[in-house]
């Protein structure tokens, strides 16, 4: 039992931190250009914002699972099969990265406009404001919004789990519910919360000591 | 050193700036004074050049701001500060940090020895010297006006621009910040112009000031001139009326808008008439160290002629109440 849940745990942690990686680093540049074409921003530009703001409700309002069978055909493209733990991470980025662009868009829209002014009366370029004065202030609320879609992913990947992904949520619907086995769903059950609760706590300590 | 010349602005329907002039000369505090929406922070901050407008013209030593490029407006940005009414420092910054931040907009290190010594100065300066590590939201208000004031003066500007930069503060606060300007203005030869809706700032530290009102310039002078016999704008916007002065008889308000502000005049004056009248109101105000005021005297009709033509024989200013 250990050896199964074992692998199993690597496999869930694998698919949720890799999509974390993938989708922090593809959703900021939507979350960066919304936040320079908004109309307080420092280049409001309506069409373009327009457009972005509508890809990103677009694609966070398409159930997760329908979304995997969706992209099977890009899936395959990349990874060459729609099974395992790293064909799981083409649906669970493209999934997550609309979350981490709203999420970060508004942990940037947040930044006190004051302090924007600021920069500005000291002559400074867009590029440094945003790096120097957006970035820098949002980051603790950037991390902690980071953090909320780390958890979300982990859901996420239960239900990849269940389209052939492995890991955890694999093991508590094949063994746990379909085998009627109660210490494999209590087992993973446990598992699962410990995570989420480390994750969470990790994810607190380091947005007090950056605040 | 700024020259405004028949500037208006809109903001869509509404006319925010309408045909303001005034000149600002090098060396001056100079304020602009009115009520909360009278557009005085919108002109601030076309002269820094983070507002635009739509007609007229603004020049700073020379330049005409709205016709500048990007990188020429940020050249004369440079050289102006500016300070806020909600002091606008970085809550994730400590307090080196946030003076040597403009530094590092234009590319110097924040750590160099040239520059730890010029932050050091006017860390000193600022009276903040010990909280170099402190985050703003260790400080209180004043010190962290302090804070701006000195991040403000990093790069060394002609020009330090004050949005309300005391409205947030209390009184004695008030008093110290002031001090502060005064200081970094006669030291520093920075010209200063302030924007502000209290009276006290302006009697405390401008040499000449502007009175906006519904985003037009209704008086220009200097403060004593202007607050001490205000005219019915001013009067208006101070709240100085006289519904508590009595029926009978004449009111007469006198002026003292100049150095001879003798304590003697009314003495004097009942003995040199030998007349009764009685004191209804009296104001001595400080104006940057000169004591100016008014007061209003209650005559008998019949004394009339007598008492006007000693105020003129004494050169004093007169107005008659009605």
């Amino acid at each position: 039992m250990s050896q199964i849940l074992l692998k199993a745990l690597y496999e869930t942690l694998y698919m949720v931190l890799g999509s974390t990686f993938f989708s922090v680093i593809l959703g900021f540049i939507p979350a960066i250009v919304m936040t320079l074409t908004a109309s307080d921003g420092l280049r409001p530009n309506k069409k373009i914002y327009a457009i972005l703001d509508f890809l990103v409700n677009t694609f966070r309002s398409f159930p997760f699972v329908i979304l995997m069978c969706l992209v099977t055909p890009l899936t395959r493209f990349i990874v060459g099969t729609t099974i395992q733990k790293t064909a799981a991470l083409v649906p669970l980025t493209i999934g997550a990265i609309p979350f981490v662009a709203r999420v970060i868009e508004s942990s940037l829209r947040e930044v006190d406009h004051g302090l924007i002014e600021a920069a500005k009366s000291f002559g400074a370029s867009d590029f440094q404001i945003m790096l120097r004065v957006y970035l820098k202030e949002a980051l603790p609320s950037i991390v902690s919004g980071i953090i909320l879609v780390m958890i979300s992913l982990i859901g996420y990947s239960a239900i990849a789990g269940t389209m052939g992904a492995g890991g955890l949520g694999d093991i508590a619907i094949r063994y746990g519910y379909q085998s009627y086995s109660d210490e494999y769903m209590f087992v993973t059950s446990i598992i699962l919360i410990i995570i989420v609760q480390i994750i969470q706590t990790t994810g607190n300590y380091f947005y007090k000591k950056l605040s | 050193m700024i020259e405004i010349n028949n500037l208006s602005k809109n903001f869509g329907e509404l006319n925010v700036l309408n045909q303001i002039s005034f000149n600002i000369e090098k060396g001056e505090i100079y304020g602009i004074i009115g009520q909360s929406g009278a557009g005085k922070s919108t002109l601030l901050r076309c002269i820094n050049g983070l507002e635009k407008f739509d007609s007229g013209s603004l020049v700073v030593d020379g330049k005409e701001i709205q016709h500048l490029k990007k990188g020429e407006l940020r050249q004369v940005q440079k050289e102006m500060g500016m300070i806020f009414q909600n002091f606008n420092l970085l809550s994730r910054l400590n307090v080196y940090d946030n003076v040597a931040l403009p530094l590092q907009f234009w590319g110097q290190k924040k750590n160099s020895p040239e520059n730890k010594e010029k932050i050091m100065n006017l860390l000193r300066l600022v009276g903040l010297e010990d909280k170099i590590n402190s985050k703003p939201a260790q400080l209180s208000g004043g010190q962290q006006q302090r804070v701006a004031i000195a991040r403000a003066l990093v790069l060394d500007p002609k020009i330090l621009l004050c949005d309300e930069a005391t409205s947030a503060l209390d009184p004695v606060i008030t008093k110290g910040i002031l001090d502060l300007l005064i200081k970094i203005n006669k030291e520093m030869g920075i010209t200063i112009v302030v924007v502000t809706h209290q009276m006290e700032v302006i009697k405390q530290i401008c040499s000449k000031v502007a009175f906006i009102k519904n985003g037009k310039v209704v008086a220009v002078g200097k403060p004593e001139e202007l607050f001490v016999a205000p005219n019915k704008e001013i009067q208006a916007f101070v709240g100085d009326n006289a519904e508590t002065l009595p029926k009978k008889g004449i009111n007469v308000k006198l002026f003292f808008a100049n150095e001879n502000s003798e304590a003697h005049l009314i003495t004097t004056l009942a003995r040199t008439l030998n007349i009764d009248f009685d004191i209804c109101q009296g104001k001595l105000e400080n104006y940057r160290g000169t004591i100016l005021g008014s007061l209003i005297i209650n005559i008998q009709e019949e004394d009339k002629e007598k008492v006007y033509a000693f105020l003129k024989q004494h050169n004093i200013i007169w107005e008659e109440l009605v």
